[in-house]
């Protein structure tokens, strides 16, 4: 199996090097990390986290009501019990705090879903829902905007069928740019558990990407 | 043609595409996250900034208002019981009654359950101050 490590590149395979059809981005040296400022006021922290911390838990728990609670209920126990700790030190404090608060929003689902499925009242989760009412999109490639959610639709199902290691991290070593010693302080493990973790994941959604393109 | 099976294994994406075609998805998510949910997200980070501001202040303030609290609590404790401080210096009455053998009925300390035993700690107060009208009834007349 192949593990990620900081240092060491992973050699690309040439044959699907040509297929960023939808986005035209740049490719990123493998495992390096999203490299940002640290923020001055833990306001400012949470003004550049907010929105991929909202992607992250929508793709987590496939619901952005819920995944708008779980950042909510992150943000104000950073503020409350973290707000006085080094700036350098709230992005994986944060990203803990979020990861535990959808972990326990998806275990309270598995125990609902059984009560429900006990009753006789279960619904499949992957039901299409019925269409909610969208803004005019202003874009000027609505082609485009389709394509680009229609990808982000395959990407969190393939995601969100990982197990829920795998999952916590992709979503915070891949989207996220952690380090490695940052996403195991989020994830509570060591190092080498996150390496352990990400490369069964890349090797299960490696099959899966086609229906990304 | 035939294909060798390291051959399938390359044609299959690597990590760094993986990557790159994931992290493109989810910035341009990102990017283009809907008005209605950002402005809730600016909502909640705000909520979030304000709570931690009202919580700094209630760290000052909080210890500062319990001590103050308690320094008016005793200060009101003594203040409502002057008589303590002017009246004639309290004995040490004991908390089990004792019957002195050969005493008057008076010195006698009655048999009493726990919820009288601070009036019995009160009885040479009370005996003083049962004295005091009598003296100031004396002086009225007197005046008179």
């Amino acid at each position: 199996m192949r593990e990620t490590t900081d240092a060491e590149p992973i050699p690309a395979s040439g044959a699907a090097m040509n297929a960023v059809a939808v986005f035209e981005a740049p490719i990123a040296a493998p495992g390096a990390e999203v490299s940002r400022p640290v923020a001055a006021t833990i306001e400012a922290f949470l003004a550049s986290v907010e929105r991929r911390a909202w992607r992250i838990a929508e793709i987590a728990l496939h619901d952005p009501d819920e995944a708008l609670d779980a950042v909510q209920d992150a943000m104000l126990r950073l503020v409350r019990h973290y707000s006085g700790k080094p700036a350098e030190e709230w992005p994986p404090l944060f990203w803990g705090i979020l990861r535990r608060r959808v972990t326990d929003l998806q275990r309270r689902r598995t125990v609902r879903n059984r009560i429900m499925v006990w009753t006789g009242r279960a619904t499949n989760e992957d039901d299409e829902k019925l269409p909610a009412w969208e803004a005019p999109d202003p874009g000027p490639d609505p082609a485009r905007t389709l394509a680009s959610r229609q990808a982000h639709a395959a990407m969190s199902k393939a995601v969100r069928a990982l197990p829920r290691r795998q999952q916590q991290a992709f979503l915070l070593r891949v989207l996220e740019g952690l380090d490695v010693a940052d996403a195991a302080r989020a994830m509570g493990c060591s190092a080498g558990s996150v390496k352990t973790h990400l490369s069964r994941a890349m090797d299960a959604l490696r099959t899966k990407l086609e229906d990304w393109r | 043609m035939n294909k060798l099976p390291e051959n399938a294994i390359d044609a299959l994406p690597g990590d760094v595409e993986i990557e790159s075609r994931s992290r493109a998805i989810f910035r341009h998510a990102c990017d283009n996250t809907d008005s209605y949910h950002a402005l809730r997200l600016g909502m909640a980070r705000r909520k979030a900034a304000h709570a931690g501001a009202t919580r700094v202040t209630s760290r000052v303030w909080g210890p500062l208002a319990s001590a103050a609290a308690c320094c008016a609590l005793v200060v009101g404790v003594v203040w409502m019981n002057p008589a303590r401080q002017i009246g004639p210096a309290a004995t040490s009455v004991s908390s089990t009654p004792v019957e002195t053998v050969g005493g008057t009925p008076d010195e006698v300390t009655p048999e009493i359950g726990s919820t009288q035993m601070e009036i019995v700690q009160d009885l040479d107060f009370y005996r003083w101050l049962a004295a005091q009208p009598r003296v100031a009834s004396a002086r009225d007349r007197g005046a008179r």
